[in-house]
């Protein structure tokens, strides 16, 4: 197998990873725990981010909000602009600032769910004005984001371990 | 050795204990047979015979058993397979039953609305996916525009309004329901006819409800009374049942009431709806809007 194929094997292996968590996210009522469901979306393309730099990052971030914007009534491309943007910087965070470790993961998972939830409740709750706002935070979106940041562990872990094992495989080869 | 024994076979003693042997047979077995007692020689080979023969049947029969498992092996297996395609059989049939009871009790549920409004046209879709991250519900349906979905449709479950499609895609579309603060509905006081707009609030939304806005100081609602769309506007048909109302407050904001309506959807639980997508007196703004 040439270099040009296993890259293309591994945005797809990718590709399905994300597809996966697209289903679970959306149509998968089985993952809700006490009524509340995680975000596993995110998780996959900031991982996706931090094994392949900013560039796969983004395109990742892009397929993901494209996905997630058939099921959205935010608008238009809402999802993919903002997720296109996420996986930009966790790329480039991980190329100029960070190092690929579970830490530097959990940091940037931390980071990216966090933004993504403050700004869909800033978008569909604080900006319409009605009401208090502040209720939503502790309710919905805190559960939300503690649940999605248990589950970015085993995901970065099993898209690293896959990544690892590909990068042994492609150095025996060469030797 | 020879001559000893042929002359031991040639001698009278050997014939007389041939003799009383013959008779003892011959005493045994008919008295055994005709009183079907025990004989006491019978008692003492018994005895003697019995743990072997025991023993012997005891090996034998397993065995045979264990023989057996692979002689009746291929005739278990196909009574396994005979078996299992008839558990499948009676499952897929109760998975028909199932799914046709549940037809049955959904379209029963319009069959009431259809008789009262024979003007809408009625598509019946399926709920495919939710979108987590919005807090008023809004959910994805199976039919898009090939199936003649277009914006603004109202969705309806046999129970109520439950929203209308803001996004239709070829072959999906996305539901806005009536929880979401962008969706206003007209809709009246079916007992006072008080009017108001029926939308929804960030905090309500959290508990299901939404709220009749800009009902007059001077209305008459009461709680327990049952909030009907309307039908101005022309973008939901007259008479949808949207919930009854839970209490009235004041708004706070302007000197209008508002009331609390706890919607009859129960929309964590919808699966299947209705798109209505044509009735008298649709409007042509949304018309225009959907394309159509």
């Amino acid at each position: 197998m040439g270099k040009g194929e296993r890259k293309y094997l591994h945005y797809t292996a990718f590709g399905i990873v994300l597809f996966v968590a697209f289903i679970l996210q959306y149509s998968f009522p089985m993952i809700k725990i006490f009524g509340i469901s995680p975000l596993p979306v995110i998780p996959v393309f900031v991982c996706a981010a931090m094994i392949d730099g900013d560039l796969a990052g983004s395109m990742f971030g892009l397929f993901a909000g494209i996905l997630c914007d058939t099921n959205s009534a935010y608008g238009a491309c809402y999802h993919a602009i903002l997720y296109l943007i996420t996986g930009l910087v966790c790329g480039l965070l991980i190329t100029h600032l960070m190092q690929n470790n579970l830490i530097s993961a959990i940091v940037l998972n931390f980071g990216a769910i966090t933004f993504n939830l403050l700004f869909n409740w800033m978008v569909s709750v604080v900006f319409i004005g009605r009401g208090n706002p502040f209720p939503m935070l502790v309710t919905d979106l805190l559960p939300m984001l503690a649940y999605t940041m248990v589950l970015s562990i085993p995901i970065y872990l099993l898209m690293n371990y896959g990544m690892s094992k590909r990068k042994k495989q492609y150095k025996r080869i060469r030797t | 050795m020879n001559e000893t024994l042929r002359m031991f076979f040639k001698s009278t003693r050997f014939k007389v204990l041939l003799m009383i042997l013959v008779c003892l047979a011959i005493i045994s077995v008919v008295y055994g047979t005709l009183t079907n007692w025990s004989t006491p020689q019978t008692n003492i080979v018994g005895a003697i015979v019995k743990p072997v023969q025991k023993f012997s049947k005891g090996v034998s029969d397993g065995f045979d058993d264990f023989f057996k498992k692979f002689k009746k092996s291929e005739t278990y297996e196909a009574e396994q397979k005979q078996l299992q395609s008839q558990i499948n059989k009676l499952t897929s049939d109760l998975l028909d039953y199932q799914e046709i009871k549940q037809q049955n009790e959904f379209y029963k549920g319009f069959f009431e609305i259809k008789q009262k409004n024979p003007d809408f046209k009625m598509l019946p879709s399926t709920l495919i996916a939710r979108d987590p991250t919005d807090p008023y519900g809004t959910f994805t349906l199976d039919k898009g525009i090939v199936d003649g979905v277009a914006v603004y449709d109202p969705v309806i479950t046999a129970e109520g309004l439950v929203g209308y499609i803001s996004d239709a895609q070829s072959t999906q579309s996305v539901v806005t329901t009536v929880l979401n603060p962008k969706l206003n509905v007209s809709a009246i006081d079916r007992r006072t006819r008080d009017a108001g707009n029926i939308t929804g609030t960030p905090e309500l939304a959290a508990k299901g409800k939404c709220k009749l806005a800009y009902l007059p100081r001077s209305n008459s609602a009461a709680e327990n009374d049952y909030i009907v769309s309307s039908g101005a506007g022309g973008v939901f048909p007259e008479g949808l049942l949207i919930g009854n109302i839970e209490e009235i407050k004041q708004d706070t904001q302007n000197i209008s009431f508002y009331a609390v309506v706890v919607p009859v959807v129960k929309f964590d639980e919808i699966r299947d709806v209705m798109v209505i997508t044509s009735f008298n007196g649709q409007s042509s703004i949304a018309d225009k809007k959907a394309g159509k």
